[in-house]
C-alpha cells in the first residue's frame, strides 16, 4: 500500500504544472506544493522534530496549513490539528496533552504560556531544497485528531499513514471522478471530513478549492462558478443554507456538478429529496463514520433512492458487524451495537489505554452508535448508546456544557439534551435545563451563551435555556435525561 | 415580497443601518463591541447557522430577495458593507 505522502509526491512529478490548491487568488501547483512540503519538512528537522513527535497546527485552512500538515508526516511525526478559534482553556488543555515538540498558530506567539507558538505564515517562504527524506513505515503515527468524548473529556484519536491510505483508497473508490477534477471544499482542515477530503483529493491529483466555510453561501457559488467545479462537500448544516436558494442555487449548477460528498451528521429525508430534485444527474454520496473509522459506510441517493433512510454499504475493505451484549454477532434485522473493522481503523486513543481497551477490540472499533443491517447489507441506526449531540456535525457532550454552566454563580445545576434544530439548519441544537441557585438572579439567555462561548467552541453554545424547580433524577440521585423532554420551564 | 422600486428607494439606510445594529445585538448579545465597521463574519460573530437569520432579516426589510452569489463577504461582513450593498441594490 502507497502512503498518502508518497502518492502526493508521485502526483508532483507525473503533473507538477497542474494546481493542487486554490485558495481565493492564490494557486499552488502539484510542483510547488512539493517543493513547500520539503522545505517546510527540513525546517521540521531543524527544529530537532522526528519521530515520536508532535507538531501542532492551530491554523485556518490555508496553503501553508497544508505544507505543515505533510511535512510533519514526511519527517515521520505525528500531525495534531486544532481549531485556531478554540477557547483558550481547550487550547491549553490539548496543548498540555498533545506535549508537541514545535507548534504553529495563526499568529505568531513567541511568549506564550504554552511555549513558543510559530505563525503558520512561517512556512510559506522557506528556501527550497532537495528531498533527503524517506517516507514513514505505513504503521507510523501520522494523526493525532482530538474529538469529544462520550464524558466530556475529548478523545485522542491515533491514526497511522496506513489507515490515511485505506479511507483515502476506499473513498475515492465510492467517488469515482475525472483526472484532474476540481472541488469545493468549505470544511475546515481541522476537522476530520475536511482532513480526509484534502487528502482524498491530492492522493488523486484533484483539484482543491479551500473556502472559509458555508456561512457566506455566495462564496461557495462563485468559486464553484469561477472554476467549474465537478465536486461539492459538506455537512447537512451547510447544505441546508444552499437549499434555501433552490434552483436560484445549487440548481444552477445541476449540469456541471458530478459529485457530492455529504457526512458528519444526519440529513433529513426532506433534505436528501431537494438536493435529487435540484441535482438530478449529481451522485450524491453520503457517508456514515467516525474519527475512529472513518468513512465506513456510503449511500447514494439516487442510485439506493429506496433506502434513503439507511446510512449504506460498507465501504470497499471495509466490515459492519452488529454485536449483542454478550459479543455474539446478532443476525440481519435484529439491533445491536455496531463494530467496525478494516484497515482504516484506528488503533486507540492517546494517553488514555483504559478506554482504548474498551473500543478497540482486534482490529474493530465499537462505535457506540445501535444499528441494524438489512438482507442486501445497508446500515440502519437506530441512536446513540451515549448522551452525544450532533450539532451540525459536531459531536457534543452535555456533560462538559452542563458542567461549564454548573460553574456559573447563578445556576445549582444544569443538564442539557439535543433538540432538532428550528432553523432545520444544524439537525440538532443544545438545548439547556437549569435550576436557579438560591439569592441569585437568573442571568439572561445572551449572558449564559456569553458564558459558554467564552469555556467551550462556538458549536457548544445551547440554543434554548430552560429555568425549571429541579432536574429529573432517580432515587439515587442520578440524572435522567431522557425525562428532560416532558419537562415544561418556569417563568425567567 | 415583491415592492416597487419606488417604494424600495423610499427606505431610508440610516433605518436599515439602526435596524441592523438592533438585529445583530439582540442575537450576539450587548456585550460585543459591534460598529459599523465590525467584522461579522471573518471574525466569527456571525456563524453559517447565522447567516440565514440575517438574509431574512435583510429582505424583509428591503422587500426584495436577495440573489444567493451575492451573498459574500465583500458584501455582508459589515453593517458598513450590508449598507452598501443595499443601497447598489435598490439603485440597480
Amino acid at each position: 500500500m502507497e502512503s498518502v505522502i508518497q502518492a502526493l509526491s508521485l502526483r508532483a512529478t507525473m503533473h507538477p504544472d497542474r494546481d493542487a490548491l486554490v485558495t481565493g487568488d492564490q494557486r499552488v501547483s502539484y510542483g510547488e506544493l512539493w517543493i513547500r512540503i520539503v522545505a517546510a519538512a527540513h525546517e521540521l528537522a531543524r527544529c530537532g522534530v522526528g519521530q515520536d513527535d508532535r507538531v501542532i497546527l492551530a491554523a485556518p485552512s490555508v496553503p501553508a496549513f497544508v505544507y505543515g500538515y505533510f511535512a510533519t508526516h514526511l519527517v515521520g511525526a505525528t500531525a495534531v490539528v486544532l481549531d485556531p478559534d478554540a477557547p483558550a482553556p481547550r487550547r491549553e488543555e490539548l496543548f498540555r496533552r498533545a506535549r508537541p515538540k514545535i507548534a504553529f498558530g495563526t499568529n505568531a506567539e513567541p511568549d506564550s504560556e504554552l511555549g513558543r507558538i510559530r505563525a503558520i505564515d512561517e512556512l510559506e517562504s522557506l528556501p527550497a531544497s532537495a528531498s533527503a527524506f524517506a517516507s514513514p513505515p505505513l504503521d507510523t503515527l501520522a494523526d493525532l485528531l482530538f474529538t469529544t468524548g462520550t464524558t466530556g473529556r475529548v478523545k485522542g484519536v491515533l491514526l497511522t499513514h496506513r489507515n490515511l491510505a485505506a479511507a483515502a483508497r476506499h473513498i475515492n473508490t465510492m467517488i469515482s471522478r475525472g483526472d484532474g477534477d476540481v472541488e469545493v471544499l468549505p470544511l475546515p482542515l481541522n476537522h476530520s471530513f475536511g482532513l480526509g477530503r484534502l487528502r482524498c483529493n491530492l492522493v488523486a491529483g484533484a483539484t482543491v478549492v479551500l473556502v472559509d466555510g458555508f456561512r457566506l453561501p455566495g462564496e461557495i457559488f462563485g468559486a464553484m462558478d469561477k472554476h467549474r467545479a465537478a465536486g461539492l462537500v459538506g455537512v447537512p448544516a451547510g447544505f441546508a443554507v444552499l437549499l434555501r436558494f433552490g434552483a436560484r442555487g445549487l440548481g444552477l449548477f445541476a449540469e456541471r456538478l458530478r459529485y457530492v460528498e455529504i457526512g458528519s451528521a444526519p440529513m433529513p429525508i426532506d433534505q436528501k429529496r431537494a438536493l435529487m430534485d435540484f441535482l438530478p444527474r449529481t451522485a450524491l454520496w453520503m457517508h456514515y463514520g467516525l474519527t475512529e473509522a472513518s468513512r465506513s459506510a456510503f449511500v447514494e441517493f439516487h442510485r439506493h433512492a429506496d433506502r434513503l433512510e439507511s446510512a449504506g454499504m460498507a465501504a470497499p475493505g471495509v466490515q459492519l458487524r452488529i454485536r449483542g451484549e454478550d459479543g455474539s454477532t446478532l443476525d440481519v434485522g435484529e439491533a445491536g451495537m455496531l463494530w467496525i473493522g478494516g484497515e482504516h481503523v484506528s488503533s486507540g486513543y492517546w494517553d488514555d489505554p483504559e478506554l482504548t481497551v474498551k473500543v478497540f477490540v482486534d482490529g474493530w472499533v465499537c462505535t457506540g452508535d445501535v444499528a441494524h443491517l438489512d438482507n442486501a447489507g445497508f446500515l440502519y441506526l437506530h441512536g446513540r448508546k451515549d448522551d452525544l449531540i450532533n450539532v451540525g456535525g459536531f459531536k457534543v457532550s452535555p456533560d462538559e456544557i452542563e458542567r461549564v454552566l454548573g460553574e456559573h454563580p447563578a445556576i445549582l445545576e444544569a443538564a442539557c439534551i439535543g433538540v432538532p434544530d428550528p432553523r432545520k439548519i444544524a439537525g440538532f441544537v443544545v438545548q439547556a435545563y437549569l435550576v436557579s441557585a438560591a439569592g441569585q438572579a437568573q442571568p439572561t439567555d445572551a449572558e449564559l451563551s456569553q458564558w459558554v462561548s467564552a469555556r467551550l467552541e462556538s458549536y457548544k453554545v445551547p440554543a434554548q435555556y430552560a429555568w425549571i424547580p429541579a432536574l429529573p433524577k432517580t432515587a439515587s440521585g442520578k440524572l435522567v435525561r431522557a425525562n428532560l423532554r416532558n419537562i415544561t420551564s418556569v417563568g425567567q | 415580497m415583491r415592492t416597487t422600486k419606488k417604494a424600495l428607494h423610499e427606505i431610508r439606510m440610516s433605518d436599515l443601518k439602526n435596524a441592523l445594529h438592533r438585529d445583530l445585538v439582540s442575537r450576539i448579545g450587548a456585550e460585543k463591541m459591534l460598529d459599523d465597521d465590525t467584522e461579522l463574519f471573518s471574525s466569527g460573530l456571525i456563524d453559517s447557522l447565522g447567516v440565514m437569520d440575517l438574509i431574512s432579516f435583510i429582505e424583509g426589510k428591503v422587500g426584495c430577495g436577495i440573489m444567493p452569489a451575492d451573498i459574500t463577504l465583500e458584501n455582508f461582513d459589515s453593517i458598513a458593507r450590508i449598507v452598501q450593498f443595499v443601497e447598489r441594490l435598490i439603485a440597480g
